[in-house]
């Protein structure tokens, strides 16, 4: 009986302020303050950080560590935009062999990606973890050196005809498209591990005459029937904050 | 909007995994590669008719292995692809008390190197292809040499046509 008196008041008085509201905007612009004011007892605020986020791929030096055929070392960024959005990049260079049976190739380049994550997750008041989904224009710009390569054969009465006349091709280009799909989590402080996978199509790449581009730095290597390619990654991350938002959010009595 | 956007790149990425492991770092065998020299025999009685070699033995001058074949009128033999002569010895009847006929067929074309894939690495085709055949033999069987592709790039079709 006492609360429905109440949320009758509260009617009420949400009615006139309305017709104030509308007759008279301005001159009770203070009075509507405080009409935000009643409303804190059901909200809480807090600090919502924004700032540039700086990663260190770690699947890639890890890589280096364990592979002899690879050697690579990416450093993204992202800028926090909006609620969700972010603004984000990488910068990697990579040195990788393809050594097999019939040939072996060496591709070292750079290369840049650009684009946005979008948070997909809502996190607790004052959290930041994310679970994003990404797209990314890439480029690369790279060379490759076939080392050496056999004349195919499917008999063995000849002596295998290995060629060592090691080849380069230079200024090599390509772009791609990249859909990214990962988590972010804070560690402590304003430090972070994420793990995101990569799904690619490639747009363009330089032609190379009589071979073909085996592996492509940050796209990874290419197939020979279809322009997909696939990645992923583990960092660590440290958020360097920029600014605050204070937010408010309604809490249920 | 969240829910269906997170699931529909979930889905793609599942979707490349799967595709991305399929293996293309071995040579399939369907592959073509570099061809063989296909060679195909005739019969000098009967005109335009097929004939069948009895232990032909052909060995290359500088290998020591032999191909043997019998009872077939189409062999395909391996061409040098690091030089640009072959020379074999054709043996027919090689299992007589006689040792059979005996004639030295020389191969010489240009080869033409083709990227094939990251697995099969380059194949040869061989271009210009001429056959010669070593005169004042004594031992010699083959009566007609016909070169019927000049081209060889694939083992579908005959190149050389021996008539005997």
């Amino acid at each position: 009986m006492k609360s429905l008196l109440k949320m009758n008041l509260k009617l009420i008085y949400l009615l006139l302020t309305s017709f104030i509201v509308i007759l008279i905007p301005e001159k009770l612009a203070a009075q509507n303050d405080n009409t935000e004011y009643e409303q804190v007892t059901d909200s809480i605020f807090y600090k919502d950080k924004y700032g540039l986020t700086v990663s260190l791929d770690l699947s890639r030096i890890g890589l280096s560590f364990l592979n002899d055929d690879y050697q690579g070392l990416e450093i993204a960024a992202d800028y926090r935009f909006s609620d969700d959005l972010y603004i984000a990049g990488e910068l990697g260079n990579e040195i990788a062999t393809y050594n097999e049976e019939n040939l072996t190739n060496e591709t070292d380049g750079s290369y840049i990606k650009l684009g946005v994550n979008y948070n997909i997750y809502d996190n607790w008041i004052g959290m930041t973890n994310l679970i994003y989904v990404g797209f990314r224009y890439g480029f690369a710009t790279y060379s490759q050196t076939l080392e050496n390569y056999t004349i195919y054969t499917t008999d063995s009465y000849f002596e295998s005809d290995l060629r060592t006349d090691s080849r380069s091709f230079g200024n090599l280009t390509a772009s791609w498209i990249e859909l990214q799909a990962g988590i972010r989590v804070n560690i402590i402080g304003n430090f972070y591990m994420g793990a995101h996978v990569q799904l690619k199509n490639l747009v363009s790449s330089t032609e190379i005459p009589n071979f073909d581009n085996l592996y492509i730095p940050g796209f990874r290597r290419t197939y020979d029937n279809s322009s997909i390619g696939a990645g992923w990654g583990y960092s660590i991350s440290y958020l360097i904050p920029i600014y605050s938002k204070t937010k408010r959010q309604a809490v249920d009595n | 909007m969240k829910k269906i956007l997170c699931s529909v790149i979930l889905m793609a990425l599942a979707f490349s995994l799967l595709a991305s492991c399929e293996r293309d770092d071995i040579c399939a065998a369907a592959t073509p590669t570099t061809p063989k020299l296909v060679v195909e025999f005739f019969s000098a009685d009967n005109p335009g008719q097929n004939r069948n070699v009895s232990n032909l033995a052909i060995t290359e001058i500088n290998v020591e292995d032999t191909l043997r074949f019998t009872g077939t009128s189409e062999i395909s033999i391996p061409l040098r692809t690091d030089a640009i002569e072959t020379t074999y010895i054709f043996n027919i009847n090689s299992e007589a008390a006689s040792g059979g006929r005996i004639d030295t067929l020389t191969f010489s074309y240009a080869t033409e190197e083709l990227y094939v894939n990251r697995a099969c690495g380059f194949k040869v085709n061989f271009i210009d292809f001429r056959v010669r055949q070593a005169n004042n033999n004594p031992l010699s069987w083959i009566q007609d040499l016909v070169i019927n592709e000049i081209i060889i790039e694939n083992e579908s079709e005959t190149h050389l046509s021996i008539t005997y």
